[in-house]
């Protein structure tokens, strides 16, 4: 499904992500976890043809992301780490923007938005401007866009900051039904309980490079996420 | 903790204008480029206000009225910076971000308060600034001039401020109040600024009417002066008789009126910032929804964005509403044009350039394009994210720009063509050339804004009023017309205003086609790489 090869980006004189490969699967739910600063956020804009990169490839169902941009992210949906949305529509006139872009047929995308608003419990906020809505919100709205052209391949950071207790379940189970309809979850987060009990594979980036990736097993051994985490980067 | 808060303002509004600069972002070429274009507006600035007063001094400079000079330019400078600072005062002491993060330090309220309106008090005084050079400069030259009439000049051009910064924090007030019961929260900022745009233009197309009429009944006048606008009046007193009961009458009537506003705001602050100002929540109907193709989803999002934010309406729309208004005059008052026509020998052969002219210059000021990449600001990445091609979103901006900007000045156009005498050819290129130009600047724009992208903002106000690119297409298109003009004038000594017309508009349809091919093909890389 997603597949980046040595992929390398440089910020000025540094390296923000320096020769990372790793793969993911369809079925698969990817957690990307690091420092502030690791090279999470670059790793993720790269994916989705957000940011140029400088080196290697990174493909999406075979198409490369930098040859053929537009056809990757007919594929995919990005939801970032701080939903910054239009604040001059309101909720439902940016769910309509976004599937007027990706060419939602109109029955689809009325029954789509039906149902994720329903689900988030955002339906009674739909016509109120964006300016008006809580981070957590906005979070939420951005999380229903991004499903309104059934995405095959879901790439969001830190998609949990800011959802309350009920929409966090619902996005998970959104995220398992996703991969059990041969769809593909990469996703980077900071809450290494939620990465250990939901993703299939794990993978550790510090200072720009993959210092470990595997299944979530491989990668835990017998310990917990937080404490390979933590000796990962001491070391 | 004072000074620690006024050098976080000065610090942020130095930011907010030379925010590139100072990061080393920008090259020197750059640099040198900018500066000469921020030069060339307030070089134009003056002179126009030098203009208007050296005109006024001419009739009163020297004689008994000679303090009508100093109304005058006291009127000007209180509505320059009334409007000038408007949004921004709003802005500040209502809506600012870092509100709760002050609030929750030991800092007082009213401390918070004073730094901002110590910030804005600055802002104030440069617009006032654009006034006092060009009044001391007439003062000099056509007035009988004084010692102690310089010093108290100066002093009162530096008081003028604090009045005119009150009735900015009073209408502030007035907006915030009635946005907050509003469903279109922007409603307000329109009816207030398109009623201080119609008083300020009202004021400077009638300046030698109301000069005239001053002139006659003098006293009588400058009774009324007293009665309604103490501040102006003292300020010509002061100035034109240096006295310390004219001075201090003039202190009181400037400070005293920020005094107590500043009394109000600050018992009133913490209310005002912590209150949620929401209107009655909007109940969500399920209706059917309108599918659109994308690049029509794309123009109406720039067309939604654009009406808005005030800021970017006013600025990037004000030469629409000028267009319109020049339309309806010409529908009305034309004929009283035309009768005058045989008495003005070779002027209806000018008419139409003139018209032409006019109507160019106007067209150049409506810019949709010039902020409307940096207006993305943190939201690019929603563009970036999607499926659509970097041209499709270019060409979305440039659309928005004519969708706006043409049909003003077709109205202007026909309007131009229906009440002054020209025949078909010439006709055609009064409605064609103003048409060239606007598409020029939508073109323009859009390049000045990817070579100068600006996402940093905290303030879409600021993006809008104060960026680089906005400069470089303003003064990009007036360069433009200008050239043209000198083209005519030049060229139409030798040959026919048809043909120089003509040449002029080949010559545009050339430009145009040039910046947009630009557009696709590199101004595409530029935006990708953003």
């Amino acid at each position: 499904m997603l597949r980046i090869e040595h992929l390398t980006k440089t910020y000025g004189g540094k390296k923000a992500v320096d020769d990372l490969s790793l793969h993911i699967a369809p079925g698969e739910i990817y957690g990307f976890i690091g420092h502030n600063g690791a090279g999470k956020t670059t790793t993720i804009k790269s994916c989705c043809g957000i940011l140029q990169f400088d080196g290697g490839e990174i493909t999406v169902d075979g198409i490369s992301v930098r040859d053929n941009p537009i056809e990757v992210k007919r594929r995919i949906a990005y939801i970032p780490d701080n939903p910054d949305l239009y604040e001059f529509l309101s909720g439902i006139q940016y769910l309509n923007f976004i599937a007027d872009i990706y060419q939602v047929p109109k029955a689809a995308r009325e029954e789509r938005i039906r149902r994720w608003s329903e689900t988030f419990g955002l339906t009674a906020d739909l016509a109120q401007p964006v300016s008006a809505y809580s981070h957590g919100m906005k979070q939420k709205l951005a999380v229903i866009s991004a499903l309104l052209h059934e995405p095959k391949l879901m790439i969001l950071d830190e998609p949990f900051v800011g959802l309350d207790p009920v929409a966090s379940h619902a996005l998970k189970g959104v995220m398992r039904e996703l991969c059990d309809r041969g769809g593909a979850i990469f996703f980077s987060s900071h809450v290494l309980e939620v990465v250990e009990k939901l993703c299939d594979k794990v993978a550790i980036i510090k200072s720009g490079r993959l210092i470990a990736s595997g299944t979530t097993e491989e990668v835990r051994g017998d310990a917990s996420l937080e404490d390979v985490f933590l000796e990962l980067e001491e070391n | 903790m004072l000074k620690a808060l006024l050098r976080t303002r000065a610090q942020a509004m130095a930011n907010s204008m030379f925010a590139r600069m100072r990061r080393g972002k920008a090259s020197k070429g750059r640099v040198v480029l900018f500066a000469l274009l921020a030069v060339y507006v307030v070089a134009c600035l003056l002179f126009s206000f030098g203009s208007i007063l050296y005109g006024i001094a001419q009739s009163v400079g020297g004689t008994e009225l000679q303090y009508l000079l100093f109304v005058f330019a006291g009127l000007i400078g209180l509505i320059l910076s009334v409007i000038g600072s408007l949004f921004t005062t709003e802005k500040q002491l209502f809506d600012a971000n870092d509100n709760n993060l002050l609030l929750s330090m030991p800092i007082p309220p009213w401390m918070i308060l004073f730094s901002r309106i110590g910030m804005l008090w600055g802002l104030n005084a440069l617009y006032m600034l654009l006034l006092m050079i060009p009044t001391l400069a007439v003062y000099l030259m056509c007035c009988t001039v004084s010692a102690s009439g310089i010093v108290v000049l100066c002093l009162g051009f530096v008081l003028l401020p604090t009045f005119s910064l009150a009735v900015d924090c009073a209408v502030g007030w007035l907006i915030a109040w009635i946005s907050s019961k509003l469903r279109v929260k922007n409603l307000a900022y329109y009816i207030v600024l398109l009623g201080f745009f119609a008083v300020y233009f009202w004021f400077i197309t009638r300046a030698n009417d109301i000069l005239a009429l001053l002139l006659q009944s003098g006293g009588a006048m400058l009774d009324a002066m007293r009665r309604f606008l103490p501040p102006v009046y003292w300020f010509a007193m002061a100035a034109e008789q240096p006295s310390p009961l004219s001075f201090l009458l003039y202190l009181l009537w400037t400070c005293l009126p920020m005094a107590l506003v500043y009394l109000l705001l600050s018992r009133t602050f913490l209310r005002i910032v912590t209150t949620s100002r929401g209107v009655k929540k909007a109940v969500y109907h399920e209706r059917a929804l309108k599918v659109t193709p994308p690049s029509r989803a794309l123009l109406g999002r720039e067309l939604r964005r654009f009406f808005s934010l005030p800021a970017y309406l006013f600025n990037a729309g004000f030469g629409v509403l000028l267009e319109i208004i020049c339309a309806v005059m010409l529908l009305l008052r034309g004929q009283a044009i035309v009768t005058l026509l045989p008495e003005l020998a070779g002027f209806e052969e000018l008419l139409p350039a003139l018209v032409i002219a006019a109507a160019s210059f106007l067209a150049v000021m409506t810019l949709l394009t010039a902020p409307s990449i940096s207006l993305e600001g943190r939201r690019l990445w929603i563009l970036r994210s999607l499926p659509v091609e970097s041209s499709t979103i270019l060409w979305s901006k440039v659309a928005a720009n004519l969708v706006v900007g043409l049909p003003p000045l077709v109205l202007l156009s026909v309007a131009a063509i229906l009440v002054l005498p020209m025949d078909a050819p010439m006709a055609f290129l009064v409605f064609l050339l103003p048409q060239l130009f606007q598409i020029f600047a939508a073109v323009f724009g859009l390049c000045a804004n990817l070579w100068m992208p600006r996402f940093d903002w905290v303030n879409e106000t600021v993006v809008v009023k104060q960026s680089g690119s906005v400069l470089l297409a303003m003064c990009g298109g007036m360069a433009l017309v200008l050239a043209g003009c000198i083209a005519y004038a030049l060229l139409g000594r030798v040959f026919s205003p048809i043909a120089v017309l003509s040449a002029i508009a080949a010559a545009l349809i050339l430009i145009d086609a040039g910046f947009f091919l630009y557009l696709l093909r590199t101004g595409v890389k530029t935006f990708d790489r953003l």
